[in-house]
């Protein structure tokens, strides 16, 4: 702590104004009122004490620093200080450190770092003659006082009364209510060990001694809560200073579940928590999605949503002719459930999509022309869905002419369909997923895809399992192919692999469930560059991979 | 090193070393469009910011005045809340009225990183709240008739509890 201070200290120096409006003053009765501020601002180490002894600053200070959040630690520390300090000299301590510190006032508001050692140590002295200097200190303090009623009780008013509740907070906290106002009498609030609570009570004044604009017209409440007494304030909402702009700024530092709740606490953060900026992400993987929540969650202007493994419940969109705009641009329901209703209906408001994945989900043609008409998606996972029609998948190849990666592995489609998707698919893709084509996807298929996409990078062929060697004269004609799978393709002899030796840019093959250890070892030493059987999982199109679960397409759904 | 003199909304001088000063982007245009840099006696006003504040702003940007700059790049940027160092921490031990002047005056003079973590302790404040207690913490009025609550509560229900 001491370091900290001493830090605290040296920025002071360096930021000492040139000019100081209000510093010392002769007048003894403010000097005490300053001092105690003082010796307060000390205690909670206020960088701002030293010269800002005015009564607002004051004012901030006292009343303000009772709600501020301040930690624990540092109210601690104080308390400790006074503790040591009524250690050596019992009932005055609190009280002996206006009196024996006035002399050394200047000096000390210049440094208020040293103040809390001076006044241990006045203590300590103090301590020798507890009675005699106990009524003198009194007698002088009262004395000042009536000198300067005035400036002396405002101060005290507006910050010691709230003193001794601060040092001793927990678990019982004082709070001032501005709303409470003049017939209302101070709660002799006492915490048994404040010795200055005691102090403070006896010397005040009736109220109506006390010049009206200084009275302190707070009444006390007694907050038992601490979890909720740490923030609460004085009476001010702060947020209505802020701009709406500026109240982003906090926003955007919220978990979206506290977005939500902040939306429920009045009409101007509802409105604000709203705002698109702040929805840009959204992972709800795994999450039951309520009844109109996914409506909800579209309207915000999501542009990044991880549906996956979500369950969507029935009815997802409200029923209403309005059209919408949805900024979506990647969306995971990969596993979602989803009935197929809600599924057309979202998709029939997305028009901005650039990779989507269906993975599992129910799919019919309604929602594949809707899909088709996201003409800038690049990147399409339809592993496992089901409801494809050589229809649907004409249409899509034909209007996905962006396409550069599409899963359409174990989709059960008929041969047309995959005659549909050889000749229809767009030039550009370069990576492509059809495995699962049982006896569907002919030799013939690759030779047309290979006419249509020369310029492939990553072909999955595995359980194509009508697939002869044939097609390997077909695939060899890739000249830019890198990855190449035909798992358990076991029309196509082992010794037939070796041939692709001779593609310079096959770099890995994956030929699972096909060799022996034997004829595997063989096959490694005739082809020591090509890595086999590296991936168990095709990655095409698929936007979460490995350990990488929050994830999707390389873009963060969490913020 | 070169200093130059901030004038507080009640007319107090600081007399600031103008690299420190310069980490507040509305003064830095300050300075160089008006050429001020190279007088020693110009005075910056500064009438949206008080005194108490600004001092505030300055022991701040004297602490962080070797911090390399914001990216820009706010996007990229994980948006943590519990990345305070502890000197901030403390530096923020102070009352509301305090904190939210903070954030107008980081605002007001275009400190970046000042406003990024005062905005990150009022979030922080707000965090693990419930509806409830935030309008205790913040004298937020309820201002929505029961009907808007009940349409506001269902908008904003999206998930099962887990």
């Amino acid at each position: 702590m001491s370091g900290r201070k001493h830090r605290g200290s040296e920025n002071m120096e360096n930021l000492c104004p040139v000019t100081r409006k209000r510093s010392t003053s002769k007048n003894p009765a403010s000097a005490v009122g300053a001092l105690v501020s003082a010796t307060k601002s000390s205690h909670y180490e206020h960088p701002s004490s030293p010269s800002a002894l005015t009564f607002e600053a004051l004012e901030e200070m006292g009343i303000g620093m009772l709600d501020s959040e301040e930690s624990s630690s540092s109210a601690l520390s104080a308390i400790a200080l006074a503790v040591s300090a009524s250690a050596t000299s019992d009932d005055n301590s609190n009280e002996t450190t206006p009196y024996a510190s006035v002399p050394r006032m200047a000096h000390q508001l210049q440094n208020p770092q040293r103040l809390s050692l001076g006044s241990s140590a006045d203590t300590t002295q103090d301590s020798t003659a507890v009675e005699d200097t106990l009524s003198r200190q009194s007698a002088d303090i009262l004395q000042m006082l009536s000198q300067s009623k005035r400036s002396a009780l405002g101060t005290e008013g507006g910050s010691n009364s709230n003193s001794p509740s601060k040092r001793l907070r927990n678990p019982l906290a004082a709070v001032t209510c501005n709303n409470q106002s003049e017939t209302a009498v101070p709660l002799n609030f006492q915490p048994s060990t404040s010795r200055l609570a005691q102090v403070r009570q006896a010397k005040k004044p009736s109220p109506a001694q006390i010049p009206a604009r200084l009275v302190p017209t707070d009444s006390f409440f007694v907050y038992r809560t601490p979890a909720m007494s740490a923030h609460i304030s004085s009476g001010i909402n702060y947020f209505e200073r802020l701009s709406d702009e500026t109240l982003l700024d906090i926003f955007k530092w919220l978990p979206k579940k506290t977005l939500l709740r902040m939306a429920t606490v009045c009409r101007r953060f509802n409105r604000c928590s709203r705002d698109e900026t702040l929805w840009t992400r959204l992972d709800l993987g795994l999450r039951t999605i309520r009844p109109g929540a996914l409506e909800q969650i579209v309207r915000r202007g999501v542009l990044v949503i991880r549906l996956a493994q979500a369950s969507v419940q029935e009815p997802a969109f409200t029923p209403s002719l309005a059209s919408f705009r949805v900024r979506l641009q990647y969306l995971d329901l990969s596993m979602a459930s989803i009935s197929r209703s809600s599924l057309r209906t979202l998709l029939s408001h997305c028009r901005q999509l650039k990779k989507i994945s269906l993975e599992n989900t129910e799919l019919d043609d309604s929602i594949c022309t809707e899909i088709a008409r996201n003409k800038a998606l690049e990147a399409v996972n339809l592993t496992m869905a089901s409801g494809l029609t050589a229809n649907s998948v004409r249409l899509m190849m034909d209007s996905l002419t962006n396409l550069s990666s599409l899963n359409i592995s174990w989709t059960d489609l008929s041969a047309d369909a995959v005659t549909a998707l050889v000749t229809h698919i767009s030039p550009n893709v370069i990576r492509l997923n059809v495995a699962g084509c049982r006896r569907v996807l002919f030799d013939s298929h690759v030779a047309l895809l290979q006419k249509r996409c020369p310029q492939l990078l990553e072909l999955d062929l595995s359980d194509c399992n009508s697939l002869t060697p044939a097609a390997i004269t077909a695939i060899m004609k890739f000249n830019m192919l890198e990855y190449l799978s035909v798992s358990r393709c076991y029309l196509i002899p082992a010794t037939r692999f070796i041939e692709l030796k001779g593609m310079p840019s096959l770099t890995y093959l994956d030929i699972f469930g096909m060799l022996s250890d034997a004829a595997m070892e063989v096959l490694e030493k005739q082809m020591p560059k090509m890595g086999i059987n590296k991936f168990i999982h095709s990655s095409v199109s698929r936007p979460t991979v490995g350990t990488r679960r929050t994830s999707i397409w390389g873009l963060r759904t969490r913020d | 090193m070169p200093s130059i003199k901030l004038q507080s909304s009640d007319e107090e001088i600081f007399d600031t070393d103008i690299q420190i000063a310069k980490c507040s982007g509305t003064i830095k245009t300050m300075l160089e469009d008006c050429g001020m840099e190279d007088d020693e006696n110009a005075i910056v006003p500064l009438p949206n910011v008080n005194s108490t504040i600004l001092r505030k702003v300055l022991t701040w940007a004297h602490y962080h005045k070797d911090d390399p700059q914001p990216t820009e790049d706010d996007e990229s940027k994980e948006k943590r809340t519990d990345d305070i160092i502890s000197w901030d921490a403390d530096f923020l031990k102070v009352d509301q009225g305090t904190l939210f002047e903070l954030i107008l005056a980081a605002n007001y003079l275009d400190i970046k990183g000042l406003l990024e973590l005062t905005c990150k302790t009022v979030a922080n404040m707000i965090k693990g709240k419930t509806p409830e207690e935030i309008r205790k913490t913040f004298n937020i009025k309820k201002d929505f008739t029961p009907a808007e609550e009940e349409q506001v509560r269902k908008e904003n229900e999206w998930c099962e509890e887990k």
